[in-house]
């Protein structure tokens, strides 16, 4: 995916104005507080690079964690974060990558590369200049997954506490057998429980059997 | 990121000794929401959870009118704070008798009847998902003055931060004890309406809504009637109606 593709809500007011540094960080931190998803902070942040560095192209990886999918973008779709192939109408040789690691401060989340404009690499003004982004980066990352770790915690009580009560009915159990029925189907399927419980809700019968809802019963 | 305020309300919220009048034991979200009350200031507030299907459970409430605030909302499955969930914005009510019974047909005046004249509502939110809601409510009608308002919605800057702070805690996949035992409030709430839906053969959705409409005409609680759903003393049939 390429920022291009994705689109922009940056504010005109980081296109060409100088700003002083502190006041450009501002607000992109608050760009990426009002980003709605992670590819949104993604072309915020390498946009952001681009405008701020002395930089032909960005790339930013961003792993997969538990069962959240990992996501590249790139500022151009010839530059990819573990690519050399940088920009061929770029003349003389091409510098080495800037490559700063995302954390969580847990671990590593992803990475993100800098293509330096000059042949000689980044100065040093732009090298804190990439760290810092990368720290921007990581804060939002980690939050918008926090967010969606949360929401879908939450979401699963729900589906779950649904589909005992479908199985309470249907079985006339109490909740503590519906619960060990569920969990029962979720092990012996090497299932999740509430892949299993969206699965009953869905189709009103536990996934793997053959039989109808009337023969949902317990042992 | 953070900005001073909402720093010095984390400080002041999330360490048990700073304010000798915390009742002992209060956790957190209690602590935030007696704060939030003194500082903002208003008669009272609430915390809770918002999924995309609604109230996800009450966090903490002051003492009093709050706490019917926050069930009123469950119960009737409209109200402000659900709309600032859904919107992702706040909801300023001033004057609840004047504007708010239109507003909110079942919400309003039953809000009204609990003493609550003015209601705001502020989304926990980060990007497009909305985790919950901080209410506040006043006895009396008026509008949030320009730093009232600024000091409320760093209140809920503060509460979205610590949610986050509570997830990344325990980690994906789990929930925080505190955040745990909000949804388990509503456990019975879920398998009532995964019952009715069984027992009226009906989706999700409507079984939520029968539920609900039998709450209301029964003047009672979502929660006390899905609990009788549970135990079998209420029932639905097919046909739509209900059998006690």
């Amino acid at each position: 995916m390429t920022i291009a593709d994705y689109g922009s809500h940056r504010s005109a007011s980081l296109s060409g104005r100088l700003f002083n540094d502190a006041e450009d960080f501002a607000t992109l931190a608050i760009e990426l507080e009002a980003a709605r998803d992670l590819n949104q902070i993604l072309a915020d942040v390498l946009e952001f690079a681009l405008t701020r560095m002395s930089c032909v192209g960005a790339a930013v990886h961003v792993s997969p964690a538990g069962r959240q999918l990992g996501t590249t973008m790139t500022s151009h779709p010839q530059f990819t974060v573990t690519s050399t192939d940088v920009d061929s109408s770029q003349p003389g040789e091409v510098a080495p990558r800037l490559m700063v690691d995302l954390t969580d401060g847990r671990s590593t989340v992803g990475t993100i590369a800098f293509c330096p404009a000059q042949p000689d690499g980044f100065s040093t003004h732009d090298i804190t200049t990439a760290h810092l982004i990368a720290v921007h980066a990581s804060l939002a990352i980690a939050a918008i997954r926090t967010t969606e770790d949360l929401s879908a915690a939450i979401e699963a009580h729900t589906i779950i506490g649904q589909a005992l009560g479908i199985m309470m009915e249907r079985c006339a159990i109490d909740a503590d057998t519906a619960f060990a029925v569920l969990r029962r189907w979720s092990q012996d399927n090497n299932t999740r429980l509430q892949e299993v419980a969206r699965s009953l809700i869905t189709t009103r019968r536990l996934p793997g059997k053959q039989d109808g809802p009337a023969r949902m019963g317990v042992r | 990121m953070a900005s001073l305020r909402v720093r010095q309300i984390l400080l002041d919220v999330m360490t048990d000794t700073h304010d000798g009048s915390i009742l002992p034991g209060a956790g957190v979200w209690e602590r935030l929401c007696t704060q939030a009350t003194n500082a903002v200031p208003v008669s009272g507030a609430g915390v809770a959870l918002m999924t995309p299907a609604g109230h996800g459970g009450t966090l903490a409430a002051t003492d009093g009118p709050a706490a019917a605030m926050e069930n009123l909302q469950l119960t009737l499955g409209e109200g402000p704070c659900l709309d600032a969930a859904r919107d992702r914005r706040p909801v300023l009510e001033a004057d609840l008798v004047r504007s708010g019974m239109t507003r909110w047909p079942g919400f309003g005046p039953a809000a009204v009847d609990a003493g609550i004249a003015a209601i705001f509502a502020f989304p926990l939110q980060i990007g497009a998902i909305s985790l919950g809601v901080l209410d506040l409510y006043r006895n009396a009608p008026g509008s949030l003055d320009t730093l009232q308002f600024g000091e409320a919605l760093d209140f809920a800057a503060a509460a979205t931060t610590i949610l986050l702070d509570q997830q990344h805690e325990a980690g994906p996949g789990r929930l925080h004890s505190d955040l745990a035992e909000a949804t388990d409030s509503h456990r019975e709430i879920h398998q009532a309406t995964g019952m009715i839906s069984a027992q009226a053969t009906v989706g999700l959705t409507d079984a939520l809504l029968l539920l609900r409409a039998h709450a209301y005409s029964h003047d009672r609680s979502l929660l006390d009637v899905a609990k009788d759903v549970v135990a079998r003393i209420v029932t639905f049939a097919p046909e739509d109606d209900h059998r006690e």
